[in-house]
């Protein structure tokens, strides 16, 4: 997907993926991946057969780079993204986070309906500020786009009842397999 | 060449489909959601339209529905980065042509847009 955007080689480390206990050890996955650095956020609703939302954060670093590729803009490096730098963002993290809830959606046959996807401009804890009676799905992973290299933490947030529904279908699959 | 409605929400994405549509001799007609989308339906008669399904207010499923309830013969090319089985299911079976996932590759694109333009005048003569 990615590299169908940048149209060069695209290399993705395996991911990790970690079912975090709580909001607070959401947030210090993320800032331990991208080490407090600014951060471009997306975020994405859902609701259907789960509810919740998922996130995508990249270094204000990446994002620049991502948006100066693709969009020919971003604006300075060490400014805030401008309106096209976040078009760009948004449409990556649409495809990235759609790829991601799809691909689940498809293997544990449930569906979600999306929302539309928002720049958050207020960094790691606007990623999980609805997140009282969640779990936190968070899967991090390296992105290496011809010499540069990219971060990018995905969070994926699933309320309580979500969650169990989440659990149920992944072992409804695995006895199906 | 045709007059084409691409309707999407993301201004980026919005700009890189209509180059691929304008470099291949159509003429576009932009929109931004599904009420602008209805909107230049009824105004400019596309020959076809290229949609995108998630978008503030309408969405594009509902774009589907209407024109599935006045038995629209404009042709529908879905864009969506949603890659799930059911939700292209679904608007396959509201009547879309063809439905592709983003970021759409130049020649699958034009290559839904000649076969479904293709198929539309073929309905035509009949």
């Amino acid at each position: 997907m990615l590299n169908d955007f940048v149209q060069q080689r695209v290399e993705l480390q395996v991911p990790e993926v970690y079912l975090c206990a709580d909001r607070d050890e959401a947030i210090r996955w993320v800032q331990e991946t991208l080490r407090n650095q600014n951060l471009a956020v997306v975020q994405m609703g859902f609701d259907g057969d789960m509810t919740g939302s998922a996130s995508l954060a990249f270094s204000r670093r990446s994002a620049h780079l991502l948006a100066s590729m693709l969009g020919d803009g971003g604006g300075k490096p060490d400014e805030a993204l401008d309106a096209i730098g976040e078009s760009v963002l948004i449409e990556v993290g649409n495809v990235l986070m759609s790829g991601v809830m799809g691909t689940l959606g498809n293997m544990l046959r449930v569906e979600v309906h999306y929302q539309v996807p928002l720049f958050l401009r207020h960094g790691v804890e606007m990623m999980v500020a609805d997140g009282g009676d969640c779990a936190f799905l968070v899967a991090r992973t390296k992105l290496s786009l011809a010499d540069l290299e990219m971060e990018g933490v995905i969070i994926v947030l699933f309320s309580l009842r979500s969650h169990d529904a989440f659990l149920d279908a992944v072992d409804r699959c695995l006895e199906a397999s | 060449m045709a007059k084409i409605l691409v309707t999407e929400d993301s201004i980026y994405m919005r700009r890189v489909v209509t180059t691929m549509v304008r470099e291949a001799g159509h003429t576009v007609v932009e929109a931004a959601d599904g009420d602008e989308c209805l909107r230049q339906i009824a105004a400019e008669s596309p020959d076809l339209l290229l949609l995108d399904l998630v978008m503030p207010g309408r969405d594009g499923l509902s774009v589907l529905g209407e024109l599935a309830k006045s038995e629209s013969s404009l042709p529908v090319v879905v864009l969506s980065a949603d890659i799930q089985e059911s939700v292209r299911r679904g608007c396959l079976e509201l009547g879309a042509k063809a439905f592709l996932n983003k970021p759409p590759k130049k020649e699958a694109l034009l290559a839904a847009i000649r076969q479904a333009l293709g198929e539309a005048n073929r309905d035509t003569e009949r």
